[in-house]
């Protein structure tokens, strides 16, 4: 079942096209990684999801439900948590939260029972009574996702979530993400930390100036992109001639001598690493190490992305 | 020497003046100087144009016979170009420092070479420039005033004179707030209260003692400092914004210019006060964070009357104490009305009383002193209350949703399943409650005037014979019952289509008071010149065009001017003015999810 169902999406801003024929479909339980530079269309897509843009081209279906046509039963089912903190600062952390759950219209006997759970999850039971004003960035984002769990919402949209933290708040975040992906949330995040989403998503979407350029899991993306492994050997005896011999392996591409290794670049769907550690000993060659380069969505996106915006 | 070359001399970059340059590229890049600056020349040019249409008709028919007429037209243009600068620097100046503390850009100025009084002052001149080039559009209606003769050289540069400092007297006001306060908003609302403040409140005390102490002292010395008008250049000097108003609309006008630097004095030296005091805020109040300042004055209210409770005899007693209360049902108007300072029911008491005491002070004041006094005290006291009421339930509205862009928890309430109306109506709740609590120094007064002038009624002899008590409390309590929420809404209105705060009360306020004010001079002024009507023509109905015309009319019990049906002038009037209030609060329920900007339920 699709929790999140995006069919030929566009959003236009006057002249400006921001989102262009955006197709995404996201099926229950999934971490959905949103991935571009600033101005790609990211915020514009989550934003249609979150019934926040009425001008938009395209189907767009939560749980099954039109987005365009029934935005109030949409409401029940998602949570959203803008790239803003979005937090009235003159309520305590109690007060907040009660007033969301009142906004979700939960029961009233429930609701402490609630609130004292999506607290203790986010880790801010202490903080119940303390002002909103007097939390730290990281712990107003936590009670963020505290306000959007109050309704166990089928998806969760979240817009750059860690943008402005510090590292520690970061890192708490991100195991906070973890442990709603462990509880089975559909999740739709964006952001810039890709290291981090690469850890953390299913599948990965690559957003730039309103288009998607690859969407996957971080494996198929690799893949899409035909990335070339980076192998960096040290041996005993560097000559040319061995690097030669390397060089007429099927799948390398490469073998650059630098001042103390070799770097061997490898189509890696035709030599696979361990393969080539056979042929490296098959050369005779002595080897000290033997590292292969840790790919990174860093360099996917970078590969990717040109820097263009919508 | 090219025209480019020329103006890049006079670039106030190339004086030193970096911050003014950056001040004038910014106005000048924007559309909304150009509509403003053709705005106010629409108001003179018309303004004045309707005024001179006597002088200008004679002169048609004979040209000997308008000469001398200048200083008339003089003193008319001025007047209006002090009104211009009373209303529009205030708005012009009152952002300068507190946009910078907004866009935490301050703290980069200080880190230049730009010293606090540089600051202060390259600010001021980026808006008194502006200011000048406005009153510089009356420069053609002056040459032509100039040349019907009567004006001499010596009142027209008194003009001038008095114009440019009291531009920078507003200017400075207007800096000065925005040197103390952290928002845009607070600094707007309060460069218009002080300046009422300063520009009524003399004059305001002055009417109270004439009519009351004053007048009935038997005292030799008052009796004598009243006759050498001592007592009244009292009060005048205390009132420097009074000050210009008094000049031209008196026979000063046409004295020598050492008598005009004399009236300035007062002026100057409240320039310099603003500007030192400005000064001193721009740097010790410059990273102070926002607070609601009407909210930590009730907090602090609370901690003074705590500390008093603990005495003796009442033992820190509390009768009705504070429910600590959690939403239930309607979480927003839970918000509006337990979290908010004009919302919660014992500061809204507060306000009442504040309100409500120097009301009932006059009234006692007035009915021990003022036997047959025509109660001016009164009705001016009357008009303070509906100044002061609509400025505080429209900045209010204004602020209920452009305050939740501002503070960017917009989006977050407007992804809860709450529906558009729902969030419309709660959020409304506070202004309702304030409305209510305002309401009851209106009828302090209305029940007061009635009866006062009750037992006069129908007697020739007194100045109250054309005071009808019914049509008078029904008049006014239905006024109050419309007007108010009237302006709620329209406010709410526009608030809703506002992206900033600033611009919703800057818009709010100029719906209103254009509203009362343009339909006077754009229709009644034109009719009552053309068509030269009397008094009792069935044309006056056109005065209800304007909402504040019932309000004066009433209150004078002149009622009978609308062509001797007072009673169907109150129907048509509050039926229309009704309607329009049932047409604004629909568009609002009913345009609500677009108006927060979120997708609308088209099939929910």
């Amino acid at each position: 079942m699709l929790v999140v169902d995006v069919e030929n999406l566009w959003v236009r801003y006057g002249k400006l096209v921001a989102v262009r024929g955006i197709n995404l479909q996201i099926p229950r339980g999934e971490v959905f990684g949103f991935i571009g530079p600033n101005g790609a269309g990211k915020s514009s897509t989550i934003k249609v999801l979150a019934t926040l843009l009425r001008d938009f081209m395209g189907r767009v279906r939560v749980n099954g439900i039109d987005v365009l046509w029934r935005p109030q039963a949409v409401r029940e089912k998602i949570g959203y948590v803008p790239d803003f903190f979005g937090v009235y600062e003159d309520l305590t952390v109690e007060e907040y939260l009660h007033f969301f759950a009142a906004a979700y219209r939960i029961e009233r006997g429930q609701r402490k029972g609630i609130i004292g759970d999506v607290l203790e999850l986010t880790d801010l039971s202490h903080k119940l009574d303390a002002p909103v004003d007097a939390l730290s960035r990281g712990m107003k984002q936590r009670l963020s996702l505290a306000r959007v769990l109050l309704h166990d919402p089928d998806l969760l949209l979240l817009d750059e979530p860690a943008s402005g933290l510090d590292p520690r708040a970061r890192i708490e975040m991100r195991e906070l993400l973890k442990a709603l992906k462990e509880m089975g949330k559909t999740i739709l995040i964006s952001s810039h930390i890709l290291h981090e989403l690469a850890q953390l998503c299913t599948r990965i979407g690559i957003i730039e100036a309103g288009k998607m350029v690859a969407q996957g899991s971080v494996n198929e993306i690799y893949g899409q992109l035909g990335l070339l492994r980076i192998v960096h050997v040290q041996v005993v005896d560097m000559s040319e001639t061995l690097a030669e011999k390397i060089r007429t392996v099927p799948g390398v591409e490469s073998v650059e001598i630098q001042t103390d290794r070799l770097a061997i670049r490898v189509h890696e769907d035709q030599l696979s690493i361990e393969d080539l550690h056979g042929h490296l000993v098959a050369c005779e060659a002595r080897i000290r190490m033997f590292q292969p380069e840790a790919m990174d969505m860093e360099t996917a996106f970078m590969k990717l992305t040109e820097g263009k915006t919508a | 020497m090219s025209v480019s070359k020329f103006t890049s001399r006079l670039s106030p970059s190339k004086w030193g003046l970096p911050l003014l340059a950056k001040e004038l590229i910014e106005q000048a890049a924007r559309r909304r100087t150009y509509v403003m600056r053709v705005l106010y020349a629409v108001l003179l040019f018309t303004a004045s144009y309707l005024m001179f249409h006597d002088i200008l008709r004679v002169g048609a028919v004979s040209p000997f016979a308008s000469l001398g007429r200048g200083r008339d037209m003089f003193k008319v243009l001025m007047a209006l170009q002090f009104a211009g600068i009373y209303l529009f620097m205030p708005a012009l100046a009152s952002g300068v420092l507190t946009q910078e503390k907004e866009r935490n850009s301050l703290m980069l100025l200080f880190l230049t070479r730009l010293g606090p009084w540089t600051i202060v002052f390259e600010k001021l001149l980026g808006r008194l420039i502006p200011m000048l080039c406005y009153l510089l559009l009356s420069l053609p209606l002056l040459a032509y005033a100039y040349t019907l003769g009567g004006i001499s050289t010596e009142s027209l540069w008194s003009g001038v004179w008095m114009l440019a400092i009291s531009a920078l007297q507003v200017g400075a006001l207007a800096v000065c707030c925005s040197a103390w306060f952290r928002t845009t908003v607070g600094a707007f609302v309060w460069t218009y209260l002080f300046g009422a403040a300063l520009f009524l409140g003399p004059v305001v005390v002055w009417m109270l003692l004439f009519n009351g102490p004053i007048a009935l002292s038997n005292s030799s010395l008052v009796r004598l400092l009243i006759a050498m008008g001592l007592i009244e250049s009292g009060v005048q000097s205390m009132s420097p914004f009074f000050a210009p108003v008094h000049f031209f609309g008196g026979q000063s006008a046409t004295g020598g210019f050492s008598k005009t630097l004399l009236g300035s004095v007062p002026i100057l030296f409240s320039t310099c006060v603003f500007l030192v005091l400005a000064r001193v805020f721009v740097v010790r109040r410059a990273f102070v964070p926002p607070r609601n300042l009407v909210l930590g004055f009730f907090k602090l209210l609370d901690g003074v009357f705590a500390k008093l409770n603990q005495n003796r005899v009442t033992r820190g007693i509390v009768l009705i104490g504070d429910k600590s209360s959690l939403p239930e049902k309607h979480p927003v108007a839970w918000r509006e009305t337990t979290k908010r300072s004009l919302g919660r029911a014992r500061y809204l008491f507060r306000i009442f009383i504040a309100i409500e005491a120097p009301l009932a002070a006059v009234c006692i004041l007035i009915a021990t002193f003022g036997a047959d006094s025509r109660l001016e005290g009164v009705s001016l006291m009357l008009f303070l209350l509906w100044i002061v009421a609509v400025l505080m339930i429209s900045v209010q509205a204004a602020c209920l949703i452009s305050g939740e862009r501002t503070h960017q928890t917009l989006d977050v309430l407007t992804t809860t399943p709450l529906t558009g109306r729902d969030i419309l109506l709660q959020k409304f709740r506070g202004v309702q409650r304030l409305m209510i609590v305002l309401m009851i120094p209106f009828f302090s007064i209305f029940l007061f005037e009635t009866l006062w002038k009750a037992p006069f009624s129908g007697s020739s002899n007194s100045g109250y014979g054309r005071f009808d008590p019914p049509l008078y409390l029904i008049c006014s309590a239905v006024s109050v019952g419309i007007y108010l929420p009237l302006v709620a809404w329209l406010s709410f209105l526009i608030g809703l289509a506002m992206k900033s705060q600033a611009r919703a009360i800057v818009a709010a306020l100029g719906a209103i008071v254009g509203w009362c004010v343009l339909p006077l001079i754009f229709i009644m002024l034109p009719l009552a010149i053309l068509m030269r009507y009397s008094g009792n023509s069935p044309l006056t109905y056109f005065a209800l065009l304007s909402p504040a015309s019932i309000i004066a009319v009433n209150e004078y019990s002149e009622m009978t001017t609308f062509a001797n049906a007072p009673w169907l002038a109150v129907v048509l009037n509050f039926l229309g003015y009704g309607a329009m209030l049932a047409l604004i609060r629909s568009a609002c329920l009913g345009n609500a999810d677009w108006f927060l900007g979120r997708a609308d339920s088209k099939s929910d």
